[in-house]
């Protein structure tokens, strides 16, 4: 390929829309984008059809209208969101109606008694849907019908004994003059309430206890239970909540129109769940917002006014309704459930990554990095009672430390490491470690931070999150991924973060992406303060402090090199590529005895690899038509490890032959004249003996001196 | 593109045509260890590269193995019957006595018995220089499959990376001299039977996964049967089992990654250009594992060991077929398995015995009709 088109490439595939678009839909938020664009859509279409639909006395004329709509469809998507329906919203709106204005006009009681009994009204009334269908657990839809007919027929019944007295019967009362058409800053008094009551629905469902309940319930009624949510309770208080509701759009509706006639709240059940589901309030429950629910409410009154306006009115309008309920339906059937699925199809995305010419390893090759047996005879300790040791290290008292897939600590002691225990119990998957001046055990843990543990086997949080980069979509400022730290003379703390886009179970598909999804942070225990100090690294991962402190190393693994990075000193800020160009994927780096450095290659890069890294295209096409079992990588079932220089010069190269015993080492750890090898999916520490290392050195005392 | 968005038209308006996907290691094909747990008649170190292995009128084994062609009886052990100049791949032994010799590159040659010499070196001036498998009929003609006409036999992955069909089918007559092509632009005939009546051939056809049934005899045509339409992995040779039925050999398996590969034109035009054929992506006789080979997600090494379900480079099968092809049984050796890449098969007074090429054993796949 010809270096024009190559840089085409790069070009093309360093941003991508299509990962901004993957990571703008995994946002919750974004569920209720399309009702959202709808309630635009249709706001603009009425300004622009409309001749002065805009103006002021027309909004504050829809506007108080709106009220008792958004009472009733806060009501409905309640019970929407447990997972239930409530068709008699219309007929108790209309009851609470008839009630406040007996109450007020015929016996002439006062306004702070009139809202009280309405509301209690309400509440009875869907105390009897909730008893129903919480309690004795008949189904919502049909429950909810008949007493949608009993409440109905009980308001038709009644209301002409009173209809005459209610039309001339009048109180004076500056209250409800002010709740049916007063405003505040010119806002309609009626909508201060609703937002009043939106704002602490909105508090109540997505913040609280109870509304986490709804939702856990609306979602899988079954899990709920096994959690021990009180399901018949939750249940029976959703529909005492509608009913209260309900009333409170009556009582709205009674202080601003004075009247109750036959047809009041007519329909407005189907309005109401139109509405909801129109906002992406989900009919199968557990999905739903307050928010949702009153772009919906927007979105039908809008438009429905706006119908009335242009003369369309009766028959059509209903048609019109049940066409836009119809399209709601159907994207909350096709948008909702298959969305993930949209998401995973193109979350990944493929970068250009050319790695150069790949330094020979073969066995005659006569390069540094010729293949060798050097590991084969490794010893192992733990062989079959560990689980993934990905980092190994000692301490003073030469006992080696292991993290496991458990998320334990395992701590072995004795002269050959033959007694083992678990010394910490801390969740996660725990990766990097390091000791630090006080000989706690500081920690990279997969999926949680960083975390110490004290000599005693204490357990201690340092860092969860660092500071958010404000161009990023996906939020970054939760640690997702930290991988492997080390500790500055000063204290602080140098981490790598692999990657802000995958979990730890899914690491392998950022290899596939070969982008820079990582970032280098650093914590200072004097400040409590996480930083990030480098962004966009390809999968950075092993970081160690050089012997003089003023730098740290740092592995690029997809990218195949050593970064250095100056922390101190005269040339504090710089960056620089130490070695370029390795044989395989550089894993943890640790200091050796004789002043150089060892570094672990997890995988050796194939030739087939690497050309798939230079094709983007090809491995996009490979994750959505191969299954995962089947993708191509690095051949990880090597076990290698070199050693290199300060000056970034590979010196020697320990090979496993055949990974049998070691494949994937993934750290290793010199102590007292022995290395000591892990790996990230094995079964064993491994441990050899080198001839010509310094026998008493150790970590802890390299690090911070004789104790 | 454009051939992609056909498919997936094509996917939309017929969802249920035949689409030759990798059919599922299922049914008569269930993974097993039966071809690790095989008496084995010559080991590693016994044999180097076993290719084709028969049976001759006295009952001993002839192998071919590199430039020369074994003997092997368990009073005798083995022993060197004759050396050539190119590698050995098909033999069969006829019935006056002598072999016939498949020649990498070079064509097909008999070994002893009155016709000792004679060669078929090209037939209608195209050179055979991958004859892939021969055998006789009772009238003294022998059939042999060419696989390719660009590639030698040891070149085979070349073959199949470019997706060629140049493999024939042809009939000589050592006696007379005379000899035809039967069929033409084949994809890699690899395998060669005739039926009892001697009217009809049974041909494996390695890329395209199938075996067909076709005319011997050039002035008879008929339709051409598929008999098996579609393998999940690339036969090889056939033979006919003593007891009935016959005994097919698998000699390399179709995987997700390899059918991927063989669509993206561009990644593997790339590949076959730039790399190492040994560290393609594509089917392998040899278990070898070297680091420089692509290894697939489920190939990890966990906890100390490779899973038999990994998606597998090399691999072992052997399938057993019933008098009207159906697949009744299989033998495996799996991803962790050791008898890999089976390339010959004989049966003879019912014993059966295969040549693992890959893995370089020779083993006893049935013992008195078990």
């Amino acid at each position: 390929m010809s270096s024009i088109t190559e840089t085409i490439q790069k070009v093309r595939y360093k941003w991508s829309f299509q990962r901004a678009v993957a990571e703008l839909l995994a946002k919750r938020w974004m569920e209720s984008i399309i009702p959202f664009l709808m309630m635009c859509m249709v706001l603009i279409f009425c300004a622009v059809a409309i001749p002065g639909y805009l103006s002021f006395s027309n909004l504050s004329d829809t506007f108080s209208q709106f009220a008792e709509f958004g009472f009733v469809v806060l009501a409905m998507t309640l019970v929407l969101m447990v997972g239930g329906i409530d068709l008699s919203v219309g007929a108790m709106f209309a009851l609470a109606d008839f009630v406040a204005l007996v109450l007020f006009n015929v016996f002439e009681i006062p306004v702070w008694g009139v809202i009280p009994l309405v509301i209690l009204t309400g509440a009875l009334m869907g105390a009897i849907n909730g008893v129903l269908i919480g309690y004795l657990k008949l189904g919502a839809f049909l429950t909810t019908l008949v007493t949608l007919l009993l409440f109905r027929a009980t308001f038709d019944l009644i209301t002409p004994i009173y209809a005459v007295e209610i039309a001339t019967g009048y109180q004076e009362s500056e209250v409800w003059d002010f709740i049916g058409d007063g405003t505040l800053f010119g806002i309609p008094a009626n909508i201060i309430i609703l937002i009043i009551v939106a704002v602490i629905a909105h508090i109540l469902l997505s913040r609280s206890r109870p509304g986490w309940h709804v939702a856990a319930i609306g979602s899988n009624r079954k899990a709920a239970r096994h959690a021990g949510i009180r399901i018949d309770f939750t249940i029976f208080c959703t529909y005492v909540l509608s009913g209260i509701l309900s009333a409170t759009a009556g009582l709205v509706y009674a202080t601003r129109l004075n009247s109750s006639s036959s047809n009041t709240g007519d329909g407005l059940e189907v309005m109401a769940l139109t509405a909801a589901v129109l906002g992406g309030v989900s009919l199968a429950g557990g999905k739903g917002s307050v928010g949702r629910a009153l772009i919906g409410a927007t979105t039908i009154l809008v438009l429905i006014n706006g119908l009335v306006r242009l003369g369309v009115t009766g028959g059509p309008t209903l048609v019109m309704q049940g066409m836009i309920m119809l399209i709601a339906v159907g994207i909350d059937v096709k948008w909702l459930k298959n969305k993930n699925k949209a998401i995973s199809k193109i979350y990944v995305v493929p970068a250009f990554l050319d790695l150069g010419e790949r330094p020979d390893a073969r066995i005659n090759s006569h390069t540094v990095f010729e293949q060798n047996s050097k590991l084969n005879n490794a010893r192992a300790i733990g062989l079959g009672t560990i689980d993934g040791p990905e980092d190994v290290i000692l301490d003073r008292q030469n006992r080696l430390y292991a993290g496991t897939r458990e998320g334990w600590i395992v701590r072995f002691s004795g002269d050959n490491h033959e007694h083992q225990e678990v010394f910490a119990r801390i969740g996660g998957r725990p990766l990097g470690m390091a000791f630090d001046a006080e000989d706690n055990l500081i920690i990279c843990i997969g999926g949680m931070g960083v975390y110490g543990v004290h000599p005693d086997g204490e357990v201690y949080k340092i860092t969860d999150e660092t500071n958010r980069t404000p161009w990023k979509i996906n939020d970054d400022s939760r640690l997702r991924l930290a991988d492997d730290l080390d500790i500055a003379p000063d204290g602080k703390i140098y981490f790598s973060e692999a990657t802000i886009r995958y979990e730890m179970h899914s690491w392998a598909m950022d290899g596939l992406e070969g982008r820079g999804n990582g970032r280098l942070v650093c914590y200072d225990p004097a400040k409590k303060q996480t930083r990030t100090i480098l962004r966009d690294l390809v999968f950075p991962n092993g970081v160690c402090i050089a012997h003089d402190g003023q730098s740290l190393f740092f592995a690029q693994t997809w990218a195949c090199n050593i970064m250095q990075y100056w922390i101190a000193g005269p040339n504090k800020g710089k960056l620089e590529v130490a070695i370029e160009n390795l044989p395989g994927n550089p894993d943890n780096i640790n200091r050796a005895s004789d002043g150089n450095y060892w570094l672990a290659l997890t995988g050796m890069r194939t030739p087939a690899f690497d050309l798939a890294m230079k094709k983007p295209g090809f491995r996009t096409r490979m994750v959505k038509r191969v299954p995962p079992d089947e993708w191509i990588y690095s051949n990880i079932n090597n076990g290698c490890v070199i050693k290199f220089s300060g000056d970034g010069e590979v010196l020697e190269t320990y090979w496993d032959k055949g990974g049998e015993s070691h494949p994937a080492i993934t750290s290793m750890r010199e102590h007292r004249g022995k290395l000591y090898l892990g790996g990230l999916m094995n079964n064993r520490i491994g441990v050899i003996d080198l001839p010509d290392a310094d026998p008493n050195w150790t970590g802890p005392e390299n690090y911070w001196g004789p104790k | 593109m454009a051939a992609r968005w056909m498919e997936m038209i094509r996917d939309i308006v017929s969802p249920d045509r035949e689409t030759h996907a990798i059919p599922s290691m299922d049914g008569p094909l269930r993974p097993n260890n039966r071809l690790d747990d095989c008496e084995v008649i010559l080991g590693e170190g016994e044999i180097i590269k076993p290719d084709d292995v028969t049976f001759g009128n006295d009952g001993a084994l002839y192998i071919s193995s590199q430039n020369s062609v074994f003997r092997h009886t368990t009073d005798t052990g083995l022993v060197e019957f004759a050396i050539f100049d190119s590698a050995v791949g098909a033999i069969t032994c006829l019935s006056n006595g002598g072999i016939a010799v498949c020649l990498d590159g070079t064509g097909v040659q008999i070994k002893g018995g009155p016709m000792e010499g004679a060669r078929l070196d090209s037939v209608d001036g195209v050179p055979i220089v991958c004859p892939t498998a021969v055998t006789e009929s009772d009238d003294g003609h022998l059939y042999i499959c060419q696989g390719s006409s660009q590639h030698s036999a040891s070149d085979w992955v070349h073959d199949l990376m470019e997706k060629n069909r140049s493999g024939r089918v042809l009939r000589w007559h050592p006696e007379q001299g005379t000899s035809e092509v039967l069929a033409d632009n084949l994809a890699y005939p690899n395998g060669i039977l005739v039926e009892e009546d001697g009217q009809k051939l049974v041909v494996c056809e390695s890329w395209s996964h199938s075996l067909f049934r076709m005319s011997s005899d050039p002035k008879v045509t008929f339709k051409r049967e598929v008999l098996i339409p579609n393998l999940p992995g690339y036969p090889g040779r056939i033979c006919a089992r003593e007891n009935g039925g016959f005994w097919l050999a698998l000699f390399g398996m179709r995987t997700e990654m390899l059918e991927f590969v063989l669509e993206e034109d561009d990644y593997r035009q790339e590949m076959m250009e730039t790399i190492d054929p040994e560290y393609w992506v594509r089917p392998k006789l040899e278990p070898e594992r070297h680091f420089l080979e692509p290894l697939q997600g489920g190939g990890f090494r966990v906890l100390g060991i490779i899973k038999p379900w990994a998606p597998p480079r090399s691999y072992g099968l052997v399938v057993r077929l019933d008098e009207d092809f159906e697949i009744v049984g299989s033998m495996h050796s799996r991803a962790d398995g050791k008898v890999h890449g089976v390339t010959g098969l004989a049966s003879w007074s019912g014993k059966a015995v295969a040549a693992a090429k890959g893995s370089e054993m020779v083993i006893c796949i049935e013992q008195g009709g078990q």
